[in-house]
C-alpha cells in the first residue's frame, strides 16, 4: 500500500531543507548537507529492520564501505561523481550481501547480536588495516576536479552537495512509493510478516529478504559515498558501532516502520544536538532522555502521530454520534 | 612586553584609543575596540578530555589574564570554545561553526592528530590561522603542511631528536616501543627509532596498540623483555605502566611527548617511581626558575607544586605551555604586523615567517622559542622529567637546538 502522505511529508521536508539552506548561511548548509547523507543511513536501517526482518546494528559498517569506496576510487576515476557513487552503492551492497548471508538464518534477536559482532569485528579490522583505511586518523578525499556528467561540482559541505544528496534522496523516496504499490512489494510484505507462510505459498522468502537487505546496503553505501564527498575525510569512527546506534535512533524517532520517517528523525536529532551544543557539552545525555520520552510516549515515532491522530479523530466522531 | 596594567595604561596609544572611541565595547580593563575573537577547538568530552580539560582551563584563564593586562594590541580578546567530543566528524563541524558562525579571527586547534589533519585544511580554505595543538609531526609535514597552520608546541620529531640521545646514554642502547596506532603514535615510533639509531642505540620491537583495544595485556606481552628501556607513546599511559610493572617488566619507562598531561601521575603510586617523561614544561615551579611562569601559575590558581587549587589535580604543564605560547605568538604577530581584521591574516603570516625567535617573556615563560619559517614549527627546550620520591621533577634539559630536525617542506615559497 502506497503511503502518499508519508511521501509528501518527506519530500516537503527535503524541499524545505533545501530552501532553508539558501537562507541560513554556509555553516548550517553544511550541517544540512551532512544530515541528508545520514538520511540514507536511517532509511537503510528501516528497510533492513522492517522489510528484510534483519535488525542490523551494522548499517554504519555498510555506510562506511560506501564512504571508503569513494575515497579509494576518487583518484582512479578522476573525480567522476556518478562513477564514485556507483562504486559506493556496489561496495555497500556487497558488504550487505556478506552480512545478510551470515545472519539470515538467525532468529530476530540472534541477527541483532550477529550484526553487533560484525560491526565490532569490521571496526577492529579497519583499525588494524591502517594502510587501507587510515585507522582512527582516517583518509582525506583526494583533491580532484569533481564533476557529475560533465557539470563541475565542488566537494564539501556546500549547497551543491546538499542539492545532489536531496535530489538522490527524493528519487529514492519516490521510487519506493512507486514500488510499494506494486505486486512485488506485497510479496515483500508477506515475507516480512510471515516468512514461513510465504514460503509455503511458493515464494523464496530467503531470496526476498536477502534482496531487500542488499538494497538497504546499496542505500547505506550511497549515503556513505555522499558523506565522503561532503566531509572530504573518512575515519574508522564512521563505521563504528556508535554510528550504527545513531542510525537506529534516527529511524526510531522518525518512525521505525516507515522509510519516510528516517529523514525526520535525522533532522530532529541532529539539529537538536547542534543547537544544544551551544549551551552544554552534555548533549548526548539530553538526547538520550529525549529518546526515552519518545520510546514511552511516541513508540511509533513521528510518523506514528498520523495513526494516533486518526484514531483520536475517529474516537471523537464516534463519541459525537453516540 | 609588560603585563602590568599600570604600564599599559601609561601607553599613549591605549589612552588615545580609549578617548577617541567612546562608544566602543570595552570587555576588560585597559582594553578597547572590537574584540579579537579566538576560537578554541578543544576536547572537552570524549577520550582525550583529560588533556582537553587543561587546555580549556589554560585558554580560559590566560585570555582573562590577557584581558586584565591590555589584551592584544589594546583590544580585548573574546574566547569561543567548542567541544570536539574527541571525534573527527564533530571536531571539523565545530571548527566550521567557529569560522562561519562565530566569525573567529584565529583558532587554537585540536590536540588529536586526526582532527588536526582534517581541520587544518578547512582552516586553510577559509584563510583562518590555525594554531595546532597536535604534537604529531605528520600533521604539519609534507602534504599536510598548509600556510595557515603554525605550531607553537613541540612535536614527535623534535622530542625524539632532543631526548633520544640523552636516554640512550642514561638508560641503555636497546629499546622497545609500545605505541598508539594513530598518526601521533606512529610518528613518535618512527622518530624515536631514528633518534635512538642516531645515538648509536637499537630500537628493537615496536608493538602497535589499537586505540580501542579493551585489554592491553596481549600487546604488552609482545614487548621485548631484553630491552633496556621501554618507550611509550600511548593514550592510556597510566594503565600501560601499571600493566608493565605488574607483568614483571622492570625496565626504565619513558613516556612520550607530553604524556604526563594524560593522567595524574600520583595515581601510579610506587609503580610510577623512576618513570621518565618528555615534556615542554616541568611541573614544579622550582624546576623552572621563571618569574613569568610563577605569574602564570598565580593567575591560574596553580600552586608551586603544580597542583591546581580548584580540583586538587596535577596540572598538565605542557598543555598549559602550548596554549600560552600560541597566545604569545598571536599577540606578538598581531601587534607587530599591524593586524586589524581577518583580511590582514595573510600579511600576519608573512610577517611571522620573518620572526626567527620569540624572546623569553610573559608569554614565552620558559625561554626563547625558535620559529622555523619553512614548516611553521617552533622549537623550544625539552624537559626530561622523572618521578622521584613520588614527585615529578626535572631530571635534565635537552636544549632547543638539539631538537631541530630537517624540514621537509618550504611554505615560504608558496
Amino acid at each position: 500500500m502506497r503511503d502518499t502522505v508519508g511521501l509528501i511529508v518527506s519530500l516537503s521536508i527535503l524541499l524545505a531543507t533545501c530552501l532553508l539552506a539558501t537562507l541560513i548561511g554556509e555553516f548550517w548548509t553544511g550541517v544540512l548537507a551532512r544530515c541528508v547523507t545520514w538520511m540514507f543511513l536511517a532509511i537503510s536501517f528501516t528497510l533492513a529492520y522492517s522489510y528484510a526482518n534483519i535488525p542490523s546494528v551494522a548499517q554504519a559498517t555498510v555506510f562506511g564501505a560506501g564512504a571508503y569506496a569513494v575515497i579509494w576510487a576518487a583518484p582512479a576515476i578522476a573525480g567522476n561523481i556518478a562513477l564514485m557513487l556507483l562504486a559506493s552503492m556496489i561496495a555497500g551492497g556487497a558488504v550487505a550481501l556478506v552480512f545478510g548471508l551470515l545472519v539470515l538464518r538467525m532468529s530476530h534477536s540472534g541477527a541483532a547480536i550477529g550484526t553487533i559482532i560484525l560491526a565490532v569485528a569490521f571496526s577492529m579490522l579497519g583499525n588494524a588495516a591502517i594502510g587501507l583505511t587510515g585507522g582512527t586518523d582516517g583518509l582525506p578525499l583526494a583533491s580532484e576536479a569533481f564533476h557529475l556528467f560533465g557539470i563541475p561540482i565542488t566537494a564539501g559541505p556546500n549547497i551543491g552537495m546538499l542539492l545532489l544528496g536531496a535530489v538522490l534522496l527524493a528519487i529514492l523516496l519516490a521510487g519506493f512509493w512507486y514500488i510499494s504499490g506494486r505486486r512485488i512489494w506485497r510479496i515483500v510484505r508477506a515475507v516480512q510478516q510471515n516468512a514461513l507462510r510465504a514460503q509455503v505459498l511458493g515464494y523464496n522468502a530467503v531470496a526476498y529478504r536477502i534482496a531487500i537487505y542488499v538494497i538497504s546496503g546499496c542505500i547505506a553505501g550511497l549515503g556513505g559515498g555522499l558523506y565522503a564527498l561532503v566531509s572530504r575525510h573518512v575515519a574508522i569512527e564512521t563505521i563504528g558501532l556508535s554510528m550504527s546506534l545513531k542510525s537506529i535512533l534516527w529511524a526510531a524517532v522518525g518512525g521505525i516502520s516507515s522509510i519516510y520517517g528516517g529523514p525526520i528523525g535525522v533532522l530532529a536529532i541532529q539539529l537538536a544536538s547542534e543547537v544544544l551544543l551551544r549551551w552544554t557539552v552534555r548533549v548526548d545525555l539530553i538526547i538520550g532522555l529525549m529518546l526515552v520520552a519518545v520510546a514511552l510516549w511516541l513508540p511509533q515515532g513521528v510518523m506514528g502521530l498520523r495513526t494516533r491522530n486518526a484514531n483520536w479523530i475517529s474516537t471523537i466522531k464516534q463519541w459525537r454520534r453516540t | 612586553m609588560s603585563f602590568s596594567r599600570r604600564a599599559f595604561l601609561q601607553s599613549g596609544t591605549a589612552a588615545a584609543a580609549m578617548l577617541s572611541l567612546p562608544a566602543v565595547k570595552v570587555l576588560a580593563a585597559g582594553t578597547s575596540g572590537d574584540p579579537i575573537v579566538i576560537g578554541h577547538q578543544c576536547e572537552l568530552t570524549g577520550w582525550d578530555s583529560a588533556t582537553g580539560f587543561w587546555r580549556n582551563m589554560a585558554a580560559t584563564g590566560m585570555c582573562d589574564w590577557l584581558n586584565q593586562n591590555g589584551g592584544i594590541a589594546g583590544r580585548p580578546i573574546k574566547l569561543v570554545t567548542v567541544d570536539t567530543k574527541s571525534d573527527v566528524d564533530t571536531g571539523v563541524n565545530q571548527l566550521r561553526k567557529l569560522i562561519l558562525e562565530e566569525k573567529v579571527d584565529f583558532v587554537i586547534g585540536s590536540e588529536i592528530s586526526s582532527i588536526a589533519l582534517a581541520s587544518s585544511k578547512v582552516a586553510n580554505e577559509h584563510k583562518t590561522l590555525y594554531m595546532t595543538m597536535s604534537t604529531s609531526e605528520a600533521t604539519t609535514a609534507k602534504a599536510n603542511a598548509v600556510p595557515y597552520q603554525f605550531r607553537m608546541n613541540t612535536n614527535s620529531a623534535a622530542t625524539a631528536a632532543g631526548a633520544a640521545r640523552k636516554y640512550v646514554d642514561l638508560v641503555g642502547k636497546r629499546w622497545t616501543t609500545l605505541f598508539a596506532d594513530i598518526k601521533w603514535g606512529q610518528s613518535e615510533r618512527d622518530w624515536w627509532q631514528k633518534g635512538v639509531a642516531a645515538a648509536g642505540g637499537e630500537a628493537a620491537t615496536a608493538v602497535a596498540l589499537p586505540v580501542d583495544a579493551p585489554d592491553l595485556l596481549p600487546f604488552v606481552a609482545q614487548l621485548d623483555s631484553s630491552a633496556d628501556g621501554i618507550y611509550i607513546p600511548v593514550l592510556n599511559a597510566l594503565q600501560a605502566i601499571q600493566l608493565l610493572r605488574s607483568s614483571g617488566y622492570a625496565q626504565k619507562i619513558v613516556l612520550a611527548g607530553l604524556s604526563f598531561s594524560l593522567f595524574d601521575y600520583r595515581e601510579l603510586g610506587e609503580m610510577g617511581e623512576g618513570t621518565f617523561g618528555i615534556e615542554t614544561a616541568p611541573l614544579l615551579l622550582k624546576d623552572m626558575a621563571s618569574p613569568d611562569m610563577e605569574n602564570i601559575y598565580k593567575a591560574l590558581g596553580i600552586g608551586a607544586d603544580g597542583i591546581w587549587a580548584e580540583n586538587g589535580k596535577v596540572v598538565g604543564g605542557s598543555m598549559l605551555l602550548g596554549i600560552v605560547q600560541s597566545l604569545g605568538f598571536l599577540k606578538a604577530n598581531v601587534e607587530q604586523s599591524g593586524w586589524k581584521t581577518k583580511d590582514d591574516t595573510a600579511a600576519l603570516i608573512k610577517h611571522a615567517e620573518t620572526i626567527a625567535t620569540y624572546a623569553k617573556g610573559p608569554l614565552f615563560p620558559l625561554g626563547d622559542v625558535t620559529m622555523r619559517a619553512q614548516d611553521h614549527q617552533a622549537f623550544m627546550d625539552i624537559y626530561l622529567l622523572q618521578i622521584q620520591g613520588g614527585v615529578v621533577a626535572k631530571y635534565a634539559v635537552a636544549p632547543k637546538d638539539s631538537t631541530i630536525y630537517p624540514a621537509d617542506v618550504d611554505l615560504t615559497k608558496g
